[in-house]
């Protein structure tokens, strides 16, 4: 009793208390954090010559919300990246077509960074963005049908035509067959490699190209500033009167703990709050399942990719550093990317197969730092307290940081 | 009193620590707190999860629990990634409880009537996983093979364990009673022999003290790089380095090149060298995000190495190996980000 009271009273002294003096070196790190450092970020990707084009946004947002972009014209990319959940949908894995074997992530940002899905098996958001169209369990659909699909939709045709030029002729059943479900069954693999190799490049262009509008629509879904944010900033213009009103005492007290005790930063830093590489953190696999090997087998997956930087449909091969020097050893065992943490109070449940349904959850198993089921867990025990956990959650709600853009691109174009 | 204390401190947490399996058999052997299993020559790391029950606890014969349970081999030799390895758990019948080994396996008759469990063979580079899930509290017998492709030779491990053994119970029960007998033991061994040992124990202390130290680097460049430096000296015992970021200042998360200039010690560039290059956080115990190359030589004696990347701020170190036909010498640049 006499020790709940005790842990009670500090929780509560602790929590009322603001922290306002910083020492160089957090401040050094805050600042690291803030939302301005995107601007030195690397944005661009060469490898995508329409990324920055109007139409090709237009038309990546048109697609991106249209639910004909799979086999039973029920799944589009918003079903599983809901706007409102910060672009994620809520679940431990995603259900579509089937049941996927990961947690979707949030796409708010995600074009900063040179890695996609939680492995890494992609180079770019391009070429992410096709993966999911021919996956049996998400929209299980195959290119020659989305070529089609383009290609038959006026709306569609017309924009694309003035993006990238005109189209071929899809209308030939001869030189392109049809094809029903998934991409990669016997039935289509046959049908495939029966076709001209010319045509099949021909689809392979229409289908790149398609991942390449939704890289452009993705593009402007960029995190704006948080509370946090706010918080840096009004403390640069005000040093000498800290800012009472941007984070509460206990929300400082989980930004002091952040850069500092809780060691966060290690790898959730820089403006996004991540620093997109791969790090094993031990998770359980889910009940029934195996362990994930992550980025070991991710890595491999992306040299094969005849889609990545490398390969005939990039716009620049010349831009692939991350992928010709990427780490391919063992230290990749049970490794994922580290998630933004931008918008992390919408985007539960947390892990790469979700399987830790809160950020209470998220957070005693960092302090406890427990042993790894396949190679081992980077982190090291942090021997917190339970309120310093809470004040650590309580910062992390307060970086909710929607998009600063017309609302119309948050939902099904009019 | 130090060194008497952090001795036993030692001997308590090793106690506490010590794995939950007791008994060494079969193929699997206990190298100090990792399981081993040798598959022939092979040497791979063995552990068993119930993650339901048992959460992340590893556990390397016996298990607890019944229900489901998850073996994982993750290869210690490149041998084993090549080859196609099966696993099968069949009922103990062999009579010889733990003791059970690989002639008794061969006298079985029937391995399929008491096979609980079979994963057929599989060629995995990195690791072997299997899942089971056990009914009931019995004995059982797992059994690896692996099959060497090319030379057509089999190896198998056989490990005899238990579902719903409790030797990590009786451990920490054993341990719950120890403790005490310790604490008396240390306290009646300090306070009576407390002077014959005192240069013993400080010359103990310096030794632990001396483990604990974080490695020597001598050498570093431990300069901050600051915003505006764009370059960065070391050197070795006869070649001197300039290197400089071509991301300047250097953000982390960022990939890059760098460009490096050797010359001797009296000035003159160094051609032809092969610089191998790698680095890490040696505080934080972790190499580099990627794995940079030198990709050229241009002009003579300045190399090019592409690929870079710091994925945190703090204190990073370069560490190049340079190789000429004469000389094979290490440089470490190091600098704060």
């Amino acid at each position: 009793m006499i020790t709940v009271s005790l842990l009670g009273a500090t929780y509560l002294y602790f929590s009322t208390v603001s922290i306002d003096q910083w020492s160089a070196e957090e401040w050094s790190e805050i600042q690291s954090m803030e939302i301005s450092n995107l601007q030195y970020l690397d944005q661009s990707d060469s490898t995508n010559q329409v990324v920055d084009n109007p139409e090709a946004r237009k038309l990546g947002h048109r697609l991106f919300f249209d639910s004909r972009l799979s086999s039973n014209g029920k799944v589009a990319c918003a079903s599983c990246h809901n706007p409102d959940l910060a672009f994620t949908d809520g679940l431990n894995t995603s259900v579509a077509t089937g049941v996927s074997k990961r947690n979707a992530p949030s796409l708010i940002g995600s074009s900063f960074s040179p890695w996609f899905y939680w492995d890494g098996r992609k180079d770019s958001l391009w070429s992410q963005a096709l993966s999911p169209l021919e996956d049996p369990a998400e929209h299980a659909g195959n290119r020659t049908l989305y070529a089609k699909l383009i290609h038959s939709d006026e709306l569609y045709k017309r924009s694309y035509e003035t993006i990238f030029g005109r189209m071929p002729n899809l209308n030939d059943p001869d030189r392109f067959p049809k094809m029903v479900g998934p991409f990669n069954t016997p039935e289509n693999q046959e049908i495939w490699q029966g076709m001209g190799q010319e045509d099949r490049i021909a689809v392979n262009e229409v289908f790149s190209n398609i991942g390449k509008v939704l890289a452009a629509y993705q593009k402007i879904l960029a995190p704006g500033p948080s509370r946090f944010d706010e918080y840096v900033s009004n403390y640069l213009s005000t040093p000498d009167e800290p800012p009472k009103d941007t984070l509460t005492p206990e929300e400082t007290r989980g930004l002091k703990l952040f850069v500092g005790k809780a060691a966060c930063t290690n790898c959730h830093n820089g403006p996004l709050l991540t620093n997109n590489s791969f790090h094993n953190t031990g998770l359980l696999s889910p009940t029934s399942k195996l362990p994930d090997v992550g980025r070991i087998k991710g890595i491999r997956a992306a040299r094969k990719d005849s889609f990545n930087c490398l390969g005939y449909f990039s716009d620049d091969n010349e831009a692939c550093m991350e992928l010709l020097f990427a780490k391919t050893d063992k230290a990749n065992l049970g490794a994922f990317r580290t998630p933004s943490l931008r918008n992390v109070e919408l985007t539960a449940p947390y892990g790469h197969a979700g399987q830790q349904k809160s950020l209470e959850e998220v957070l005693r198993h960092y302090n406890e730092a427990p042993d790894a089921m396949i190679g081992h867990n980077e982190a090291k025990p942090l021997g917190l307290w339970p309120w310093e956990l809470a004040q650590l959650e309580s910062f992390l709600r307060a970086l909710n940081s929607p998009p600063i853009i017309d609302k119309k691109w948050l939902g099904p174009p009019s | 009193m130090a060194a008497h204390f952090i001795v036993f401190f030692s001997f308590l947490v090793a106690c506490l620590s010590a794995p939950t399996t007791s008994h060494t058999h079969g193929g699997v052997v206990l190298e100090e707190d990792i399981c081993l299993i040798k598959v022939g020559f092979y040497q791979a790391h063995f552990t068993i999860f119930q993650p339901e029950t048992r959460r992340h606890k590893q556990f390397c014969e016996d298990l607890p629990d019944i229900g489901e349970s998850i073996f994982v081999l993750e290869y210690l030799h490149d041998g084993l990634e090549e080859m196609a390895v099966d696993f099968r758990i069949i009922r103990n019948t062999t009579g010889q409880g733990q003791f059970a080994n690989l002639d008794d396996i061969r006298k079985i008759n029937d391995l399929d009537a008491v096979t609980v469990f079979y994963q057929p063979p599989v060629t995995e580079p990195d690791i072997f996983a299997a899942m089971h899930d056990f009914k009931e509290n019995a004995e059982f017998i797992g059994i690896v093979e692996a099959l060497d492709l090319e030379s057509n030779k089999v190896y198998t491990a056989v490990f005899p364990f238990e579902t719903g053994f409790t030797s990590s119970d009786v451990g920490e029960i054993v341990s719950l009673i120890a403790i005490p007998i310790l604490i008396l033991l240390w306290l009646t061994y300090f306070f009576v022999g407390k002077k014959r040992r005192k240069a013993q124990g400080s010359a103990l202390a310096l030794t632990l003290l001396a483990i604990v130290l974080p490695h020597n680097t001598l050498g570093a460049t431990d300069a901050p790089l600051k915003p505006d430096q764009k370059e960065i000296r070391g050197s070795s015992q006869n070649f001197d380095v300039l290197a400089s970021p071509r991301l300047n200042p250097i953000r982390i998360n960022q990939i890059h090149s760098w460009d490096i200039v050797v010359s001797t010690k009296r000035g003159e560039v160094v051609s032809g060298a092969k610089i191998d290059i790698s680095g890490g956080m040696p505080l934080h115990d972790h190499g580099l995000p990627t794995a940079p190359r030198m990709i050229q030589e241009s002009p003579l004696g300045h190399y090019r190495v592409d690929g870079v990347k710091f994925h945190m701020r703090g204190y990073w170190e370069l560490y190049l190996v340079i190789s000429t036909d004469d000389e094979i010498e290490r440089v470490t640049l190091g600098f704060n980000l």
